[in-house]
């Protein structure tokens, strides 16, 4: 009878050969998030300042005015410590959780702040140095500010966020996921946020800050290695500053849909080509103007 | 020459009464389970009229059969490259409507109906759906309705009429019809067994039944589109598709197939017949016009010592060229040139062959009096059906082929009515019956074949011999117990 299939006959062998595959498969995840989180631990220097200027300065100042995010300039006074600490470690668990003071902040700013990867050790190494900082003013505000770029050409930065022409370290073109009014009718992605009203929402200082920090773990990723030049951050400020002017406008999808409907009715004409003489219905037409 | 045998039939027509008692008899014994509600292995149809499914001749639709390019044959579907390319999307498939849906009706309603004022009725439902439909179409739905102008006026073997002799065809008068039964016609070049992609149909080796293996089939439906008969149907239930067996397990065992017993006219007619394989291409490229009188040259004289040495030597037995010496089919189709293929410029070579009816006479008021044609010339040319309508149903257009066989056939009748009734024609039944190429003895025989013919002169079947002849090739005592009765692999499909 050894024709007899399947897994019925697990031999014994056999049974424990699958077992260890299958723990093989459950451990997977437990060893990935230990090699994932190993160089976070491993990183030297922690110290706060460090920190600060890696993962924060791309958004706040202390001191230095309120830019994508708040000055952070005298925060423990303002906020309770236990609270910085979550929201520092964890914003997305708060925000999505509904607290009160973090749904504010996201309506306040315009956008919700990112998960940035600190622990809650870490947090309390960032808040260590901010309170040192906040006895010693003179910190300076973060270079960029300081130092701003020419003026940027909007025409220049809609050729680069639709990827027309290319970023000097090779990033993938903003059109890749985000969309914005001005691009065309059939816009850009729908991966990331629609870019339209982002000058308008965020303001140039803001924007630029973001645009050349990319804060966001998702930008990070992809443009960590590949980062903007200034001037490229100024054509594309000039460019979504353009954008939020014409948007105002209309509104964009519009156009997508009579394409698509324009597309489909296409290749269903084409279909009805291609197919005119397959047999359609022959005694419906025989009947047709018949007894009913 | 490549003698080979074929379980071959006539059906006679001018007896076929439209009973569907055959239909009947093949739908309780293949076609009632789930999955061919739809189907008719045997169907009969109603001429003039456009058939099931609706049309089934216009193979500008259907796309059915082989077409001459050139010198060869090609499959209307298309070649090698046009199926394949179209493999997914077959174009050339009947809808359900052009069958018809299949119904049944709610009987147990009126049993069961609550109490009320009217009496209960038992309405109809749709097999497909369950839900109660408005009937529209049936596989016979055009049954006697020869002068209806939807189904009638469009058959299109009345495409070869002038107007005016279609408008005379209509004419309540002179309104005339017949009927055709219908099964698979086992043909010598199958149009399905040609487009098959799946290599599923075969034409077995012993009588010629054409049979789709229900294991190798896997419901491309290209023997749907490419049967230009359309007499391979697809099974939704099983994903295969089926087509009449000739009920080859009955015929195996000497009782004739479930049609041929039932009928009630008697028409049917089921025998061997010896014809030379190696000439099938030859015959099926004939001109048009020829197609019929080079089919019956393919027939071989199963008494000719030549054909006799040869089938033995293709592994024929004794037993098998006796019954073709016997078949009626050899007398009606090869010897007395009485029976005729359906639709031969379909270029399949059936195996079918029908006797044509003879319609009564046109006739016309003359005088005030109700004039037939009176001299028995007249008969042929003076038949209700008009003769290009039966050369484009039986000849491929070729009208001398039928003047032949109903001239033969009045002849036959006059001879014997002047033998029981006494002449009432102007020349003697003798000299009729020798004008229409018939001797005083072949028109005895053929009369009495016609007429009076027992149950062993209609159904002459070879002896298989199943048992014995498995043992050549398997042991059987090796395989007890293992083989039953089914599939050997059950379709995986449905519920």
């Amino acid at each position: 009878m050894s024709f007899m299939p399947g897994p019925l006959r697990l031999g014994r062998g056999r049974l424990v050969a699958l077992v260890s595959i299958f723990a093989f498969f459950s451990a997977f995840p437990v060893l990935y998030a230990a090699l994932v989180s190993a160089p976070a631990q491993a990183a030297p220097a922690d110290d706060g300042r460090n920190l600060f200027e890696t993962r924060c300065a791309s958004c706040h100042t202390v001191g230095g005015g309120r830019t994508v995010g708040p000055d952070l300039k005298g925060i423990l006074d303002k906020r309770d410590r236990g609270w910085l600490i979550r929201f520092i470690s964890t914003p997305d668990r708060l925000i999505a959780e509904n607290d009160p003071l973090a749904a504010q902040m996201v309506k306040e700013y315009g956008m919700p702040m990112p998960n940035m990867g600190l622990t809650p050790a870490q947090a309390e190494q960032v808040l260590a140095y901010l309170d040192g900082s906040g006895n010693a003013p003179s910190e300076k505000a973060p270079a960029e500010e300081t130092a701003p770029p020419g003026e940027g050409d909007a025409a220049w930065g809609r050729d680069l966020f639709t990827g027309r022409a290319q970023f000097s370290n090779s990033g993938a073109a903003c059109a890749s996921c985000h969309n914005a009014s001005g691009i065309g009718a059939l816009g850009g992605g729908t991966m990331a946020r629609d870019l339209s009203d982002s000058y308008s929402r965020l303001g140039e200082p803001a924007l630029t800050s973001i645009i050349k920090g990319t804060p966001f773990p998702i930008m990070k990723a992809i443009y960590g290695q590949q980062q903007l030049t200034d001037d490229e951050v100024a054509h594309l400020v000039a460019f979504l500053k353009e954008s939020s002017q014409q948007r105002a406008g209309g509104n964009s999808s519009a156009p997508f849909i009579v394409i698509s409907a324009v597309g489909f009715m296409a290749i269903l004409g084409i279909m009805q080509f291609a197919w005119r003489r397959r047999l359609t219905g022959v005694r419906q037409s025989l009947v047709k103007g018949g007894s009913r | 020459m490549d003698v080979r045998a074929q379980l071959s039939t006539v059906f006679h027509l001018d007896k076929c009464i439209g009973c569907h008692t055959c239909s009947i008899a093949c739908k309780n014994l293949w076609t009632s389970r789930e999955g061919t509600e739809y189907m008719w292995w045997n169907n009969v149809e109603t001429k003039p009229g456009t058939g099931y499914p609706t049309l089934w001749e216009d193979q500008e639709k259907y796309h059915g059969g082989w077409e001459l390019k050139g010198k060869n044959l090609k499959p209307r579907v298309g070649r090698r490259l046009g199926i394949l390319t179209s493999m997914f999307y077959n174009p050339y498939l009947p809808s359900m409507d052009d069958y018809y849906e299949p119904f049944t009706y709610r009987y147990d309603h009126l049993f069961n109906a609550a109490p009320g004022d009217d009496q209960p009725t038992a309405r109809p439902v749709s097999m497909v759906s369950g839900q109660y439909m408005d009937i529209e179409a049936g596989p016979n739905w055009d049954d006697d309705m020869s002068g209806s102008s939807v189904y009638a006026r469009n058959d299109i073997n009345l495409n070869s009429l002038s107007d005016q002799e279609r408008e005379w065809l209509f004419r309540i008068e002179q309104m005339v019809f017949f009927y055709v039964p219908r099964i698979c016609n086992h043909c010598l070049n199958p149009g399905c067994l040609g487009v098959c992609p799946s290599g599923a149909i075969y034409k077995r080796g012993e009588d010629g039944i054409v049979l789709i293996s229900q294991e190798k089939c896997r419901g491309w439906r290209f023997c749907v589109s490419g049967c230009p008969y359309k007499k391979a149907y697809y099974n939704w239930k099983t994903g295969k598709s089926e087509k009449c067996i000739l009920c080859y397990p009955r015929v195996e065992t000497g009782q004739a197939p479930g049609c041929f017993h039932s009928c009630a006219g008697r028409i049917r007619y089921i025998g061997v017949l010896l014809y030379d394989a190696d000439r099938i291409e030859e015959v099926a490229t004939a001109p048009e016009a020829d197609l019929v009188a080079a089919q019956r040259s393919l027939i071989l004289d199963p008494k000719d010592p030549a054909v006799i040495a040869a089938a033995k030597q293709n592994g024929i037995t004794e037993e098998w060229i006796a019954a073709a010496q016997r078949s009626p089919i050899y007398r009606f189709v090869k010897e007395w040139e009485l029976a005729l293929p359906l639709h031969p410029e379909f270029r399949t070579l059936p195996m079918l062959f029908y006797v044509p009816p003879l319609s009564p006479m046109t006739a016309s008021m003359k005088d005030g009096k109700y004039d037939l044609a009176a001299e028995f010339e007249d008969c042929v040319q003076a038949s209700r059906a008009p003769v290009k309508y039966l050369a484009s149903l039986f000849a491929a257009g070729n009208e001398a082929t039928i003047r032949n066989v109903l001239g033969k056939l009045w002849a036959i009748r006059n001879y014997h009515r002047a033998i029981t009734v006494g002449s009432n024609g102007s020349a003697p039944a003798e000299e009729i019956l020798g004008k229409a190429g018939c001797t005083a003895e072949q028109a005895r025989q053929i009369a009495r074949l016609i007429s009076i013919p027992r149950f062993e002169d209609r159904f002459v079947l070879p002896p298989y011999r199943r048992e014995q002849a498995v043992q050549e090739v398997v042991e059987p005592l090796k395989h007890r117990g293992q083989t039953g009765f089914g599939l050997t692999a059950p379709p995986r499909r449905g519920p």
